[in-house]
Order: C-alpha cells, then structure tokens, then sequence
C-alpha cells in the first residue's frame, strides 16, 4: 500500500452519501464531528473482504480515520470502526424514510462556515453533528416508538442550528403567551417566524400560515424546551402527525436555503393495492 | 515541451504509434472490470496474436452483434434470456409458489449455477434509492404485486444486497406485501462461508450474532 505522508484525522462522522468508484472503490461524503463536510475515497472498499466496507453505509455513524489535506478535494478513508447502524435488524420502512430524509436535509442544506478552523466558538457543522448524531442513536436504539416524532425534532433542531429556531412561547406579533390567548384559533406562521394569536391574524400586513392545534402547540413547546423524551408513548396519531409534518415542512421551506420535501418520505407511500 | 526524447511530442497513438490500437484500448477500458493494463493486453492479443492463438475479429464481432440482437430480458421475469419467456419461467419442474426477488438480471446467475433453488425469479431492475433519483415509480412494483397474485405465490424470498438501498427495498416490498397470505422471507446476512472471524468487521458479526441459531 502507498504510505502517504499526509496528516490524518480522526473524528465522528455520519455517512451522508455513496457513490461507487471505478471498480472497487467508494467514495462518501461524510459530515464529520471535527472537519464539517469531508470527502472521502475508500480504496476497495467494494471487495469482499474489505475493512472499509462497512464503514460506507450511509446512515451509518463511524468513527473514521482519514487524510487531511487541505490542497485535496478527496481525502483518504484509512480506517475506523462503526458506532451506530441505524438500519439493522427489525428496523422498519419508516426507519429508513425518516433516515434517507434527514440525510438528505442535511446534505443539502449546509450551514455556512463550520470546521475546526472557526475562529468564534459556535461551529454550526460541530452542531449539526450533534443533532445528526442525537437522531441516529434514537432510530438506531428501536426504543423510540414514534420515529417520525424523532424526524419532525431533528427538523426543529435543524431550524435552531440555522438560527431559525420557530417561536412558540408568545406570538410573535403581540408577544401574548399561549395561555391567555382568549380564542381558541391560533396559527403557525414561517413568515412571522413562529406562534400567532387570533387577534394579530386578522391584522393588516400580518402573514397568518396555518390554524395550530393545541395539541401540535404542545409538542412544539416541549421541542423548544428540549423536554420530549422520544421513548415515551405519547399519542401521536395521525391527524397531529400530518400537522406538525405540514407546519414544519413550510416553516423549513420558507427559512432554510434549499430546501424541499425530501424524496426519502415519499417512501411511506408504499400502496399494497396492485390496481393503483 | 518539444525536447527530444520528452516522449509527449512522439506518443499521438498513446504509448503504441498506433492511433487505432490507441482508440481500441480506450473501448476495452471502459468495459467493467478492465484495467487500463488488462485492456492493453487484450488488445495486442486481439490486434497482434497469431491466428492459432486469438479469436478472429470478425468472429468476435459477429458474436457480440449476434447475442446484443438475440438476447433479451425475460418479459415475465426479467432475467436474462434468448427465449421469451425464459426456461425458468416455463418450465414445469420449477416450484411455481415460490419467487424470489433479486435486484438486476445478474443475481439471477449464481442461484442458477448453484442449482438448488426450484422458484421462479422476480428481477426488479435496479433498488430504491432516494437520494440518487430511484423512487418507488421508477421499479416494476405493481407488476410484482399482479405476478403474486396471478400465481398464487406461498413464498417471498428477497435476495437483495444488504446496504441501505437493499434494506429500503425489502421494508417497501414488506409493507407492500403486508396482510397476504403468504411467508416472506430474506436471505440471511452474517459471516461468509469460510470466513475469518478475526477480519469480519462488526456489523457482519453483529448480525451474524443476532440470528444465531440452536445447533
Ligand atoms: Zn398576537
Ligand atoms: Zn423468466
């Protein structure tokens, strides 16, 4: 093997995508801990007997070693070992949706800046990893009996790691909390960013969205609070579902940058009637 | 640039003088599996063997021109044929319950070479990957649905990769199959047949381990 004089890294990293590579090689775009977005080509990983092989999965968490280079585009994949293997045994289509969707969110809306070379303390890739790695482990554990909850939180943390955390402690018009807005009406707003009360959504200039139950307000709050424990039962049916999927899918389609409904979803779509 | 002996200047056919050996190299290479060396070989083997020694071009031109307009995939199932519908399909030895899911033409192959699987195949074309632009319309799925149940089908094999593209495409044919009377199995993943335990990395051996069985 060439021995390559380069300097290497270890860190965390979530496999975001695969592309096959002349014969036998792979190459992965990784969303590491340390380095942010990092590219890497892993030599032969497609042979039977490969120690990379398992480590190009996307979904997978792994612990890479790689090259660092900065004057390459792709760096080396030398080793590492697999932490998380979110798509193993008795895991379910709707694992696999909500995996495929979060990884493609993240691939394609990258937040600015980010690596060890920052100079300010907040790294938004160190961050989004975090919320990556934190969704992996729930799907990953098949303790979570609600893995589009787990989805629908990954989404919300994605929105605070862009800075565009929804408000849902007042309305962001009036600043009035929830609990003494007097109509039962309340409405979630991408344009106003968050929480609107009846009142205000009646007024001139105001952009009102979507009526918000009271139960979806619940889950939002306990997602701004971080105080959804995804092991919990909570009744989650599907009306509630449909909703928190609808308001966050406007609220990203309005803030983030490239952003669409990931094709990963329409996966749950899955028709058993032959004679569509 | 134009010092003698640079080579550069010299070499208009690549390294052979030879601007048609050149162009066939470059064809050979861009088949699967074919170094830009192997592809080299073959071809001066092609060009520059002795008649006793190599197959004559026009043979071989006359046989890839022959098998590209004869063979076809199998319109029943999808396997790679010269009658339509292939032996396998209309064939009355074959267990007509019994389908097993593969994911191109080529996976087909070492089942039939082994010899011990009776079925019937379903070849799908290709495996479900979002991320790259294969969605769930883009694969044979109502045709699959339509073959079980024309056939009364008793058994499901899925024999797929085990990556996220062929995990993906076992859960959405489960969901798709879900509430038939019928079994739906899938191939086992684990530790290679004469395979070392010390280089099986460890989600292999994970798996191996969770569907360990009693002796
Ligand atoms: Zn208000
Ligand atoms: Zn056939």
């Amino acid at each position: 093997m060439g021995v390559l004089p380069q300097p290497s890294a270890s860190s965390e990293s979530l496999v975001l995508r695969i592309w096959p590579c002349g014969e036998t090689s792979v190459i992965a775009s990784l969303l590491t801990q340390d380095h942010g977005y990092v590219k890497v080509i892993a030599k032969a990983a497609r042979r039977p007997n490969s120690r990379l092989r398992a480590l190009v999965e996307p979904g997978r968490l792994v612990s890479a070693e790689f090259s660092l280079d900065p004057s390459r585009e792709l760096q080396y994949l030398r080793g590492g070992s697999v932490e998380k293997d979110p798509l193993g045994p008795g895991s379910t289509l709707e694992d696999s949706a909500f995996l495929q969707g979060a990884l493609e969110l993240v691939d394609r809306c990258r937040p600015h800046g980010g690596g060890s070379d920052d100079q300010d303390d907040h790294d938004p890739t160190a961050e989004l990893f975090a919320i990556c790695d934190a969704f992996i482990r729930v799907l990953s554990s098949r303790s979570c009996p609600h893995p589009d909850l787990a989805f629908f939180v990954f989404e919300w943390e994605l929105l605070v790691s862009h800075g565009m955390a929804p408000e849902v402690a007042g309305c962001t018009a009036c600043g009035l909390p929830p609990a003494e807005v007097s109509e039962l009406t309340m409405w979630f707003s991408p344009a106003e960013g968050g929480l609107i009360c009846g009142d205000c959504s009646r007024g001139d200039g105001v952009s009102s969205g979507k009526p918000l139950s009271l139960d979806a307000l619940q889950i939002f709050e306990s997602m701004a609070e971080r105080q959804l424990d995804l092991a919990d039962d909570i009744p989650f049916e599907r009306p509630l579902r449909r909703e928190i999927g609808a308001h966050l899918h406007n609220f990203l389609g309005y803030h983030l940058p490239g952003y669409r409904l990931p094709a990963a979803l329409e996966l749950l779509r899955a028709r058993k009637d032959p004679n569509r | 640039m134009n010092r003698p002996g640079n080579g550069k200047d010299l070499n208009e056919g690549g390294e052979f003088q030879s601007p048609s050996l050149e162009r066939l190299v470059r064809s050979l290479n861009r088949l699967p599996g074919l170094g830009r060396k192997s592809a080299t070989r073959l071809a001066l083997h092609l060009v520059a063997g002795s008649e006793r020694t190599t197959v004559p071009a026009e043979e071989l031109v006359a046989a890839i021109g022959e098998a590209r307009d004869k063979v076809t995939n199998c319109e029943r199932c999808g396997a790679i044929t010269e009658p339509d519908p292939c032996r396998v399909c209309t064939s009355e030895r074959r267990d007509t319950s019994l389908i097993c899911i593969v994911a191109t033409p080529i996976d087909v192959l070492p089942f039939e070479k082994a010899g011990f699987y009776r079925g019937r195949y379903f070849v799908l074309g290709g495996l479900l990957s979002p991320l790259d632009g294969v969605r769930a319309q883009d694969l044979p799925f109502g045709k699959l649905q339509d073959r079980i149940a024309e056939d009364e089908i008793k058994e499901v094999i899925i024999a797929l990769d085990a990556s996220v593209e062929g995990e993906t495409t076992a859960l959405y044919i489960q969901r798709l199959l879900e509430g038939r009377n019928l079994e739906l199995t899938r191939l086992a993943t684990g530790i290679p047949v004469g395979g070392a335990l010390a280089y099986t990395d460890e989600v292999t051996l994970q798996r191996a381990f969770q569907f360990r069985r009693t002796f």
